[in-house]
């Protein structure tokens, strides 16, 4: 499915309840087709074992100290 | 006795402690700074002469009493106005928050009235901390002290223009893409992005929190750990502030040492685009560097080219259940860039922003690996171009608008999904005269290590000697 500008603005609205002009839902067409892209393309993996709290507790484990 | 609007807030804290000066005296010095350069700069939204003339009386009472005094008593600071005070209009740089009183007072606030510092206002701002440049529709433009046809960079635009033009020695500004650290490189000031979670951001205008932080932007390197030292920590009204100790910022600034420290230096990403007297001043510093005995290395740096998609698949929705029923009901309060940079989060699906949350802590722990490895901090531009004028900026919701944002935040961007601490730090000036700025990324809570190493750099340079009015 392509995902165009006049999709994109009957979708926020439905949604959203927000009204987008032309320049708007043309550029948001192509913003959301490049997140898309992208995170399609990192989730490859299994994300099954993650869980909200992972970065928090993940910088704390990256930052090497022992003193907390 | 000089102009004490000069000092650094070190050396005001010092002169108020050894009654030197009264905080009365100070604050009207720096009232009457500001009342000068207001009609150039327009830093202030809110300037409360009144009020911080009575914190100043009450600072010299109780310096007069012998009491037992804080680490910026009688310092006349002001902060990017959506910092929450009890009773207070607090516009979030807003038309839609023009008249809007909280019932409560940000943490950070009240850290710094215990440690006595004064409050001199409410400072210009992006409308509601978005837009990398400093511009306002609402209340106006902020402007460069250095060359007022100049951005300040923002969001926290009139905390770089404030503290930049000596009207005040600190101010807290906010950086969810880089709003901390643009307005201190483009004002020629230091900034510190704490590690994601460092900072307490209760009663703090939120935009993303996944990404938002609180940092101060000040003069010198040791003004800016005194800050951070005060505002950091664990916070019981905001469980989503880091439990982990804060380590003695200030003490890690004095006679800094940097011998045998590496420094890692992109090979990738972060020079894409630079302007020829930007890869000099970052070659110049890295000079500075290495005579004081560091090692450079080389590193690439993985996945830069989608952490701005995985950024905006948080910051986008998280920002627009903020400002939805704004969006829907009053449009026309938004600028028009502010709204247009809001509408991307109506359209990110569930799935893609829970997969970037998820996906994060792998992300920096690649980065992570990569570079710290390697070495001991990052080095990167801050801004990888001169800094801008107003006229080529200020381009609204055209459709050139978002190549413009992304030039501007390229080097900053990056850090807020990755979560690390990043002190921005002034690098001498690039051929338009305006300044340049580096920036020191470390592991996450090793903002001790970056003071460090942008101390002995600051203290070889002098940088920060300098004032946009020498």
């Amino acid at each position: 499915m392509k995902l165009d500008a006049r999709k994109l603005r009957d979708l926020v609205m439905y949604w959203q309840g927000v009204e987008l002009d032309d320049e708007a839902a043309a550029r948001l067409a192509k913003q959301s087709i490049s997140v898309g892209k992208t995170l399609n393309a990192v989730a490859g993996g299994s994300m099954f074992d993650t869980e909200p709290a992972h970065f928090d507790r993940a910088l704390v484990a990256m930052s090497g100290r022992d003193d907390d | 006795m000089t102009d004490p609007t000069r000092w650094t807030l070190v050396e005001a804290a010092d002169a108020l402690a050894s009654k030197k000066i009264s905080a009365r005296e100070l604050t009207e010095a720096c009232i009457a700074k500001a009342e000068v350069r207001q009609p150039v700069l327009n830093c202030f939204i809110s300037l409360d002469a009144e009020g911080a003339l009575a914190e100043a009386d009450a600072a010299d009472a109780a310096l007069a009493r012998r009491e037992a005094v804080g680490p910026l008593q009688g310092v006349p600071l002001a902060h990017k106005d959506m910092y929450y005070r009890a009773g207070k209009v607090s516009t979030c740089g807003s038309k839609i928050r023009r008249d809007f009183v909280p019932d409560h007072t940000a943490t950070v606030l009240e850290r710094l009235a215990a440690a006595g510092a004064l409050h001199m206002g409410g400072l210009n701002m992006s409308e509601f901390a978005v837009g990398p440049f400093g511009h306002n529709e609402h209340w106006g433009h902020c402007h460069n002290p250095w060359n007022p046809d100049h951005v300040t960079g923002g969001s926290s635009s009139g905390s770089g223009s404030s503290v930049g033009g000596r009207v005040v020695f600190g101010a807290l500004g906010s950086d969810t893409g880089g709003s901390v650290r643009l307005p201190a490189a483009c004002c020629g000031l230091v900034g510190m992005k704490g590690t994601q979670t460092r900072v307490s951001r209760y009663g703090v205008m939120g935009l993303s929190f996944s990404l938002d932080n609180v940092g101060p932007l000040t003069r010198t390197v040791r003004d800016n750990a005194r800050m951070m030292g005060i505002i950091a920590g664990a916070d019981p009204k905001d469980l989503t502030a880091a439990a982990v100790p804060v380590d003695d910022y200030e003490a890690a600034v004095i006679d800094a040492e940097i011998k045998g420290l590496r420094i890692a230096v992109p090979s990738n990403y972060y020079y894409d685009g630079a302007t020829g007297d930007v890869r000099a001043r970052m070659d110049e510093s890295l000079k500075v560097f290495e005579s004081l005995g560091a090692e450079i290395v080389t590193v690439e740096v993985p996945d830069h080219d989608k952490l701005a998609d995985l950024a905006i698949a948080l910051r986008g929705p998280e920002g627009a259940v903020l400002h939805q029923a704004w969006m829907r009901d009053r449009p026309q309060d938004y600028g028009a860039q502010v709204k247009a940079r809001l509408e991307p989060g109506l359209m990110i699906a569930g799935t893609e922003y829970v997969t970037s949350q998820q996906i994060r802590p792998q992300i920096t722990q690649r980065f992570v690996d990569a570079v710290f490895a390697e070495a001991d901090v990052f080095h990167a531009p801050t801004i990888n171009m001169p800094v801008p004028s107003i006229a080529e900026t200020d381009v609204k919701a055209s459709p050139n608008f978002p190549a413009i944002i992304a030039g501007m935040t390229h080097c900053t961007r990056p850090i807020n999904y990755l979560g690390l601490p990043s002190l921005a730090v002034p690098a001498g000036f690039t051929d338009n005269g305006l300044p340049a700025s580096f920036q020191l990324i470390g592991r996450p809570f090793a903002e001790a290590t970056l003071y460090r190493v942008a101390s002995a750099y600051e203290a070889e340079t002098k940088f920060a000697d300098r004032a946009p009015d020498d």
